[in-house]
């Protein structure tokens, strides 16, 4: 087993994983610090919350352009974004004990991948199917992501990285930055000689 | 004509300064007392030779560095600069012979190059502190003068000042203990502390410098309300008031979402504190907001680097850099001859523009010893 993703792919990059990872405890963080029981919050509303709320920003963070590798593949139902041409979805789960039903892929994922990523002795549904595993308890931001490829439908683990959360990855302009003024941008300063006066120079030169 | 076996003291005290040390230490180090440097700084003795051999050895300069008067020194009232209760006098004294040198150098330049002119609208400044108000419209007259709109970032804050006549510098190992300080006499100069980590911090202090120039020419500076008033204008300068309140998110009655912030600052390179800083400043969170935000960042190892500092571009002051190249292929003067002009060693001028100047300059009469072997 390939112990770190990009020896598998070079779309899954160190850098392009950590910023998601990122994003997703952010966005989490987030969520729990809004459930309130008292409205009537339960697990079920965080997570649903939790979910679509990843799902929405990945989806602006692929659509401001400032991460060109991210883009969408299946925007409904079966949530898959793609890192390069790599399909990627995320979950929280315990990441040694996926649901078989989190393993079928979107349609589009099937179409993408159904020609290139497969292992002949294992038949055409053999491709990886990467996931960010979230995998924390209820009310708790998220303390491990992991960064899982699974083998074909019986789900064998053939990666799993554990995400390093504390340190930080810029992903670029999430929300604000579309439609307003871009910044202002200088050449260097202009420098030239002074016109040479006839006789001394006064420079040192002579 | 200078004549070459003339001594100033008050040039020993210049380059014993700047080298930030005491009288005491400068006797210990050429083995003579702490009085006899007195007496050569005031004038009421020479010293022989050898000293002198030793003093430019230890100071960086040239012997012909004594044979002239110190022309025009940086006096404390013409140097902006933060005196901060924990500032060492020394620490104040060097920085101001490291101005009164480096304004030499930009004398010499000046006189060889065509150099952006100054060109900032300074304020008609009166008795009274200077309103809120004030502080937000000179920083918008100032930034509609320099054509930079009042709802756009600036990439690069360095290179506008540098455009609009600002000569900056960086110095290193002087103190961490000076953000900046800048003096406005013959030239507007910024000197900027290199040590700092935080680009955003970095982007703030030239501002706040700039603040001082537009705000306080002629004023001294460096109580706390003119500092406050530098530091209202930096914030106003980077990050206009319209635009802020156009971007800002609306947090009322909710947490504040961090991700959004972080898009802020790296939008606009102003740190996340100082954007909640301003945030409060305009009633856009609230007091509440304001504090467990503070929290937040300290809690989060924040209070002086923080995230993605890493991430806003850099910014370098090109200006002398690229004046000293043109001087050298046009006109063939070395930084090693500047240096000389100026009476001080190649190292010491490295030390006071933050160049490292890489080419080292050999004498053409020197043979290798195994190439003249073989001839």
């Amino acid at each position: 087993m390939n112990n770190l993703p990009w020896e598998h792919s070079p779309d899954l990059s160190e850098d392009k994983i950590k910023g998601i990872a990122q994003l997703i405890q952010t966005v989490r963080s987030e969520i729990v610090d809004l459930h309130d029981e008292i409205l009537g919050d339960t697990p079920l509303s965080l997570g649903t919350r939790a979910y679509e709320c990843c799902r929405s920003r990945i989806i602006a963070l692929a659509k401001s352009n400032s991460c060109p590798w991210l883009s969408i593949l299946t925007e409904e139902g079966r949530f898959t974004f793609q890192i390069g041409k790599t399909p990627v979805r995320f979950t929280r789960n315990d990441p040694k004990d996926l649901p078989s039903k989190k393993l079928i892929p979107s349609q589009e994922t099937i179409k993408q991948l159904r020609f290139f990523d497969i292992d002949s002795d294992f038949g055409e549904n053999s491709y990886t199917r990467w996931f960010f595993v979230v995998d924390t308890p209820y009310k708790v931001p998220a303390e491990n992501i992991f960064f899982v490829g699974y083998r074909g439908e019986s789900g064998e683990i053939v990666c799993q990285w554990t995400i390093p959360l504390e340190e930080s990855v810029y992903m670029g302009l999430s929300l604000v930055g579309a439609n307003l003024p871009q910044p202002v941008e200088l050449p260097p300063a202009p420098v030239m000689l002074k016109p040479r006066l006839t006789g001394k120079s006064g420079n040192g030169e002579n | 004509m200078v004549r070459t076996d003339s001594f100033f003291g008050d040039k020993l005290r210049l380059a014993r300064l700047l080298k930030g040390l005491t009288q005491k230490e400068l006797g210990d180090l050429v083995l003579t007392s702490r009085q006899f440097i007195h007496q050569l700084e005031t004038g009421t003795r020479y010293p022989p030779p050898d000293v002198i051999g030793a003093f430019c050895e230890i100071l960086q300069v040239e012997k012909t560095f004594f044979c002239h008067q110190v022309g025009n020194d940086v006096k404390p009232e013409q140097c902006h600069f933060r005196k901060r209760k924990t500032t060492p006098v020394g620490l104040a004294y060097r920085v101001l012979a490291y101005s009164t040198i480096f304004e030499e150098l930009v004398s010499y330049l000046n006189d060889l190059l065509e150099l952006p002119q100054p060109d900032f609208p300074v304020s008609e400044h009166e008795k009274e502190p200077y309103s809120n108000l004030d502080i937000e419209k000179a920083a918008e007259n100032c930034r509609k003068r320099w054509r930079l709109g009042i709802d756009t970032p600036i990439a690069n804050l360095t290179r506008v000042l540098e455009n609009f006549g600002i000569v900056i510098t960086q110095f290193k190992g002087v103190s961490d203990k000076v953000d900046a300080l800048s003096v406005n006499r013959r030239f507007p100069i910024i000197i900027r502390n290199s040590a700092k980590e935080s680009i955003c911090r970095l982007r703030f202090d030239l501002a706040h410098e700039l603040g001082h120039f537009i705000l306080h020419d002629g004023l001294e500076t460096g109580d706390p309300p003119t500092e406050t008033e530098a530091d209202k204008f930096a914030s106003a300068f980077i990050f206009p008031r319209m635009a802020f309140q156009k971007e800002f998110p609306n947090f009322k009655g909710s947490r504040l979402n961090w991700t959004l912030i972080y898009d802020l600052k790296m939008r606009w390179g102003m740190s996340v504190k100082a954007i909640i800083y301003r945030a409060n400043f305009f009633g856009l969170i609230d007091a509440t907001q304001y504090r467990s935000a503070n929290v937040w960042l300290n809690k989060t190892g924040q209070s002086k680097i923080e995230k993605f500092d890493d991430k806003i571009r850099p910014e370098e002051p090109e200006l002398l850099f690229n004046a000293v190249n043109i001087l050298e292929k046009e006109r063939g003067i070395s930084p090693n001859q500047i240096a000389k002009i100026l009476g001080i060693q190649p190292g010491l001028l490295s030390e006071i523009t933050g160049i490292e100047f890489l080419r080292k300059e050999k004498p053409n009469n020197i043979v290798p010893f195994f190439t003249r072997r073989t001839l």
